[in-house]
């Protein structure tokens, strides 16, 4: 009996030795062997298991490490997605994938391979039997790799058994990353060179493919951005032109660093991308302000104002954050830390058109502002929000801001995404509006002009084309507005034919309305219509200024003009009212002429006349303000003391007028000058001709 | 190059003790400052008998602001009762001033002293 309860004792031990054994055995599986027979002008996909240890040892390079499953802590994992996806969220750092591979060439090709790597997170090399065979990127300390990479061909040599072993770096995760990064995302290809070539430039075709869209919105970019600058040069008045050109650009600046194939490296071109980033929201937002027409709402612009600082400071923060090396101890965690303060703030900054849209739309808006309106509104939530959900989210394993993000639809390859059809459709209804826009203002323009021509035309007919021959004097005459319209006139009227009784005389009427422009142009004309019909009933100065103020009084708006009227004889004899206008000069001197207000100011003003007798070679001046005032950059007028100056030197009109211009023209310019001839001299007359539009 | 007009008021006791509204212009005065210059005269709603301007800290006046101060004389002459007095222009613009006929609607003054002292 007791025999036999040692034999089952014995027995039972044995049962469980053998299940431990068993147990033992299963939990340390031999790493698996891929066997790829008859390899020839095609590749193979090095799928299924791949030997898997996070950290860091250059042993496992080599081909004799006992790498079983289970065995000093090696596990598998499949190369068709990253290890953060596969058990390892989260992990960052380095980690090794070890590949066993049995490979029998096709008869008559050589065994000689190459590999096809796509995207790996972030850095790798590859070794073979042990042996260092590629690499990419560089290593910590200060990790290196590109952002955007193609996949990479790398010739392996001749080789049929063997390890073929990846050292992998991750980097540290941003704030946006959600742990499921690192490694391998497809499985390497290995072929003959040929093969491995054509792989590739399949794969470089279907990125293009992928982009072209990209690329289709990018030359749209590129040429808005063109024709804006240039009409913006044409006309720096258009300043929706001018940021409509700093959008695109701020576009185009994300789209280059990120969307093409550059040699920037990861940590650079985010670095990089934050600021440009903050000049892309800069110039949407005052593009908004702009087309939504609330650029002169004092409060919204401060705030604007406001938040582009804190905007462009976050931004620029979190962008040199990404120049630090955060794989150094004692780097990553406050550097993590800031960028989760940085982002925070600038992406709840971000949500300012969102704000200027509801406050837009409370406004009385056409149709292509709210296109603008609505696009802007979508174009911000479809892109903020994910980007907000996005933060933390390998704490919060949130996955909603990448559901947001995955493709709507496909088509012709391409992959269109919510963010992609927002931000095209934001773009294309801004042109849509700055288009209407630029063309509003166009017909604006040209509406403008029209009247400013006719205004000028009707200038023309106002201002003498030529000067009445008036005997026994010379007579120049010169006038120069200061915008395109002026509010200065005068008018020579002869007043009788030799043999009536006012033989040779003539009345001469200079002045000046107040404001310039349009406004004054109409004023000039009333009064050279009334002056015209006074002169056919009286030839008194006073008379005929007492006339023009009753007919002016009360159509002026609160304006005035100033006036001198003169009666000059062929014989010298000179009688002259003043309303409110500078006294001419004879010889240097002023004429101490007796002057009354303007006209226009108030009725019944009556006017006194004053008796000159201008001599043979006497030089008689009549100006308006606009020589008298003109005034340097320093803030200093001309003045009655240089005017005299140049009046003493006896100029013509011409030269008067541009003693004042080269001093600095403020108003516009009337000179009048009259010489008194010796007798039996020749009168002479000499207009300038009369710049209608300012020098 | 035209600068802003800038308008403040203040009271002062005139030689005879009558209380003194002064309303000071620095600045330009041209078209533009219409708003500010008939602003600052309708702020003193006809409450001041005595009204002085101070022209010290204008730089510049054009046609259309001289239109403006001769629009406010007017509107103060419907106003029997009050009296205006101006005073800190420039010989220039001294000249000026009487030159359009201000001088028949204000009194032109030198400085503050000598227009408190005939207020």
């Amino acid at each position: 009996m007791g025999g036999s309860r040692k034999g089952f004792q014995r027995a039972l031990a044995l049962l469980f030795a053998l299940a431990g054994a068993t147990f033992a055995i299963q939990a340390q599986t031999a790493a698996p062997t891929l066997s790829i027979q008859d390899l020839g002008r095609g590749t193979a996909a090095l799928d299924g298991p791949w030997q898997f240890h996070p950290g860091d040892n250059l042993a496992w390079a080599s081909p004799d490490l006992d790498d079983a499953t289970g065995h000093n802590g090696w596990t598998q994992i499949a190369a068709d997605q990253p290890w953060g996806a596969q058990g390892h969220r989260g992990y960052v750092g380095y980690a090794w994938y070890r590949k066993h591979l049995d490979i029998t060439p096709a008869s008559g090709i050589a065994s000689s391979w190459s590999i096809l790597i796509g995207r790996i997170d972030d850095v790798y090399a590859i070794y073979w039997n042990g042996k260092l065979v590629a690499s990419h990127g560089s290593f910590p300390p200060d990790p290196s790799w590109r952002w955007s990479e193609p996949a990479q061909t790398f010739p392996l040599g001749s080789m049929n058994q063997g390890v073929l072993a990846i050292r992998v770096y991750l980097y540290p995760l941003g704030s946006y990353q959600d742990g499921l990064q690192g490694g391998l995302y497809a499985p390497p290809l290995l072929g003959s060179a040929s093969a491995i070539a054509r792989e590739k430039s399949e794969s470089e075709y279907l990125w293009l493919q992928q982009h072209q869209f990209a690329f289709a919105v990018d030359s749209l970019q590129a040429l808005v951005l063109l024709l804006s600058f240039l009409f913006w040069w044409r006309d720096r008045s258009q300043r929706v032109l001018l940021w409509t050109a700093l959008f695109c650009l701020a576009q185009l600046g994300s789209a280059i660093t990120f969307g093409l194939r550059n040699p920037f490296s990861f940590r650079f071109a985010q670095g990089i991308d934050e600021p440009l980033q903050a000049f892309q929201d800069v110039c949407l937002w005052f593009l908004l302000l702009w087309l939504l027409g609330l650029r002169n709402n004092e409060r919204i612009y401060r705030w604007t104002r406001i938040l582009v600082i804190v905007d462009v400071l976050a931004q620029c923060l979190d962008g040199a954050t990404c120049f630090l090396d955060w794989s150094r101890h004692g780097v990553t965690v406050p550097a993590q830390i800031a960028d989760v303060i940085f982002t925070t703030i600038y992406t709840v900054a971000e949500l300012w058109p969102v704000v200027l849209v509801i406050l837009a739309v409370r406004n009385r808006l056409d149709r292509p502002r709210w296109v603008v309106a609505a696009f802007a509104f979508i174009s911000e939530l479809v892109v903020i929000v994910p980007i907000m959900l996005e933060q933390g989210s390998r704490f919060t394993h949130w996955t909603i801001g990448q559901t947001m993000l995955r493709p709507l639809f496909t088509a012709a390859g391409i992959a269109f995404t919510a963010p992609t059809l927002a931000s095209t459709g934001l773009l294309l209804a801004i042109i849509y509006a700055v288009f209407s826009y630029s063309r509003e203002a166009l017909a604006r323009r040209q509406i403008i002009e029209q009247e400013l021509k006719s205004a000028q035309e009707l200038q023309q007919v106002l201002i003498p084309e030529e000067l009445p021959s008036l005997p026994g004097f010379a007579v120049t005459s010169g006038y120069r507005p200061a915008q395109e319209v002026g509010g200065d006139f005068f008018q020579i009227i002869p007043l009788g034919e030799p043999g009536a009784n006012q033989p040779g005389s003539a009345l001469i009427v200079l002045g000046d309305v107040s404001g310039k422009g349009l406004r004054a142009a109409m004023t000039v004309s009333l009064i050279v219509g009334t002056l015209r019909t006074l002169a056919e009933t009286t030839s008194s100065p006073a008379e005929i200024l007492a006339g023009l103020n009753r007919r002016l009084c009360g159509r002026l708006h609160g304006g005035f003009a100033t006036c001198l009227a003169v009666r000059l004889g062929a014989e010298g004899a000179c009688i002259l009212a003043n309303a409110g206008h500078p006294s001419p000069f004879v010889n240097g001197e002023e004429v101490a002429a007796s002057s009354a207000l303007p006209l226009g100011v108030t009725p019944g003003t009556s006017y006194e006349e004053t008796a000159v007798r201008l001599r043979p070679g006497d030089h008689f001046v009549l100006y308006t303000d606009g020589l008298l005032e003109a005034r340097n950059a320093a803030g200093e007028l001309f003045g009655f003391d240089r005017l005299r100056s140049l009046i003493c030197a006896r100029p013509d009109a011409a030269q008067s007028i541009d003693a004042a211009v080269r001093f600095g023209q403020q108003d516009d310019i009337t000179v009048l000058t009259l010489t008194r001839l010796e007798v039996g001299e020749e009168a002479r007359v000499h207009m300038l001709a009369p710049a209608l539009a300012p020098a | 190059m035209q600068a802003a007009t800038r308008v403040t008021q203040r009271t002062a006791i005139a030689a005879s003790g009558n209380t003194v509204a002064i309303l000071a212009f620095g600045g330009d005065i041209s078209s533009a400052s219409k708003d500010a210059v008939l602003g600052a005269w309708h702020g003193l709603n006809g409450s001041a008998s005595h009204v002085l301007l101070d022209f010290t800290g204008v730089d510049y006046i054009n046609s259309s602001g001289i239109a403006i101060i001769i629009q406010m004389l007017l509107e103060a002459g419907k106003a029997a009762t009050q009296t205006i007095g101006i005073f800190g222009l420039t010989p220039h613009f001294q000249k000026v001033f009487t030159m359009v006929g201000i001088n028949k609607y204000a009194a032109l003054h030198k400085d503050e002293v000598a227009a408190l002292a005939a207020v």
